[in-house]
């Protein structure tokens, strides 16, 4: 049952995904587009559409994804073990088997 | 067509990767998916983006989800002593915790970064054998420290390789069950 | 016992892996560098270069696996090229200076591509360094 109701979900995103595909010439929103089209090229000097829109247009959305970036590897370098750890645990054992002669 | 026929595969895969038993299998399944969506991307006239979704998707994160799957268990090894069961002493605790083969199970699950947790159990030692909940039963006898491991786990035979290759300080031995046997 | 797993764990060498990613080490640093300075020419850009540059620590730490990478000052680089990355647009783009000459337009996109390339690349190799590899190949590299 979930199978075929993953299945079934699957194909429907696959339909809508081409059938927007297919008509999105019409549904996209034509003043911003016809203005990143028509202009990107005297505002930014890109030659490349997605590059102007990252680093220009949309600066805040790619200085957030850096810091998303930094956000897990502090979350990394948190909680995962280090090397000072592992020499804790190494000195630790050390001073049981002293202890124990 | 070809376009279509990656799209149609793309489902496919997820479909498998969230359908399949094995959590490996799954992640295997997911760096096919990458693999493909890079393939989209090629077809998409964007070459580095290609790269890029073939470097990370099926480069790092596979590798990321492999080492994350692998040490996400706790493995408990359960301690049966027959004279102790139902009054543990300090000095017992003490004397079990200390002791050499425990300190040197620990640190092959330390080093390995699984996590390992010690838990004093007051069932005999075949209803400890039986429990799927231990992972490894130690019983202390006359000539010290007996471990008991499930001769189907690959870690356990590898703890047991590791102390017969390179010795051990203490004197540990190992026994082989399977838990079907005991039963 | 300190011994045990890492003589099992670099006995295992393979000359084939060695040889070839020796071979592909310089060319996947210059198409890294070459995304990342196409950034606006091409669909590519830093994030992309990034990750290139990021499989770089990878394959190095496959073929040599030498516990010298001190991500913690990788990850120090990389907290300063964040703030770079915060600070430049700050001063070029929020307050207009690029919007006014002209000449700084191009030049203020290849900047941003290379600090977000080097950001990216130093971060995604940190945390695989980090995670995949901690302690050796040998402690966690037989999957």
């Amino acid at each position: 049952m979930r199978v075929v109701a993953s299945v079934l979900f699957v194909l429907a995103v696959f339909l809508l995904v081409t059938g927007i595909t297919a008509s999105n010439r019409v549904e996209l929103d034509p003043l911003m587009y016809d203005y990143i089209v028509r202009n990107f090229e005297e505002d930014t000097h890109a030659k490349n559409a997605v590059a102007s829109i990252l680093l220009n247009y949309r600066m805040y959305d790619t200085m957030f994804e850096a810091l998303i970036l930094l956000a897990a590897i502090i979350g990394m370098n948190q909680f995962l073990p280090r090397e000072s750890d592992m020499r804790r645990h190494e000195s630790r054992k050390q001073q049981m088997e002293e202890s124990d002669e | 067509m070809i376009e279509t026929g990656t799209l149609l595969l793309m489902g496919l895969f997820a479909v498998l990767v969230i359908h399949s038993n094995l959590l490996r299998l799954s992640i295997i399944y997911l760096a096919i998916f990458s693999l493909l969506s890079s393939f989209l991307y090629l077809i998409y006239a964007a070459p580095e983006l290609a790269i890029a979704e073939a470097v990370i998707g099926s480069g790092l994160v596979t590798l990321l989800y492999l080492a994350a799957l692998k040490r996400n268990r706790v493995y408990t090894v359960a301690v049966v002593s027959d004279e102790h069961r139902d009054h543990l002493t300090d000095h017992y605790l003490n004397h079990v915790e200390r002791s050499k083969a425990l300190t040197e199970i620990r640190d092959f699950f330390v080093r390995r970064e699984y996590e390992v947790q010690t838990v004093f159990v007051s069932e005999t030692l075949e209803e400890a054998l039986q429990d799927p909940a231990y992972d490894l039963v130690v019983a202390e006898d006359e000539e010290g420290f007996a471990t008991y491991t499930d001769d189907e786990s690959y870690v356990m035979l590898e703890l047991e390789l590791m102390f017969q290759m390179h010795g051990t300080d203490s004197a540990l031995r190992f026994i082989r069950y399977s838990p079907e046997a005991v039963l | 016992m300190s011994d045990v797993s890492r003589d099992v764990a670099y006995g295992e060498e393979s000359i084939i892996l060695k040889t070839m990613v020796g071979l592909l080490y310089p060319f996947i640093m210059l198409f890294g560098f070459s995304v990342i300075l196409n950034g606006h020419y091409t669909p590519g850009g830093g994030f992309q270069g990034g990750a290139v540059l990021a499989s770089l620590f990878v394959a190095r730490f496959v073929v040599y696996p030498v516990e010298d990478t001190d991500s913690e000052r990788l990850h120090a680089v990389q907290r300063l090229f964040l703030a770079l990355i915060v600070l430049a647009p700050a001063a070029l783009l929020f307050t207009g200076v690029v919007a006014r000459y002209e000449a700084l337009r191009s030049t203020y996109l290849t900047l941003m591509d290379i600090l977000i390339g080097v950001q990216v690349g130093l971060g995604l190799g940190v945390a695989v360094l980090r995670f995949a590899f901690f302690h050796g190949v040998g402690q966690t590299w037989h999957l």
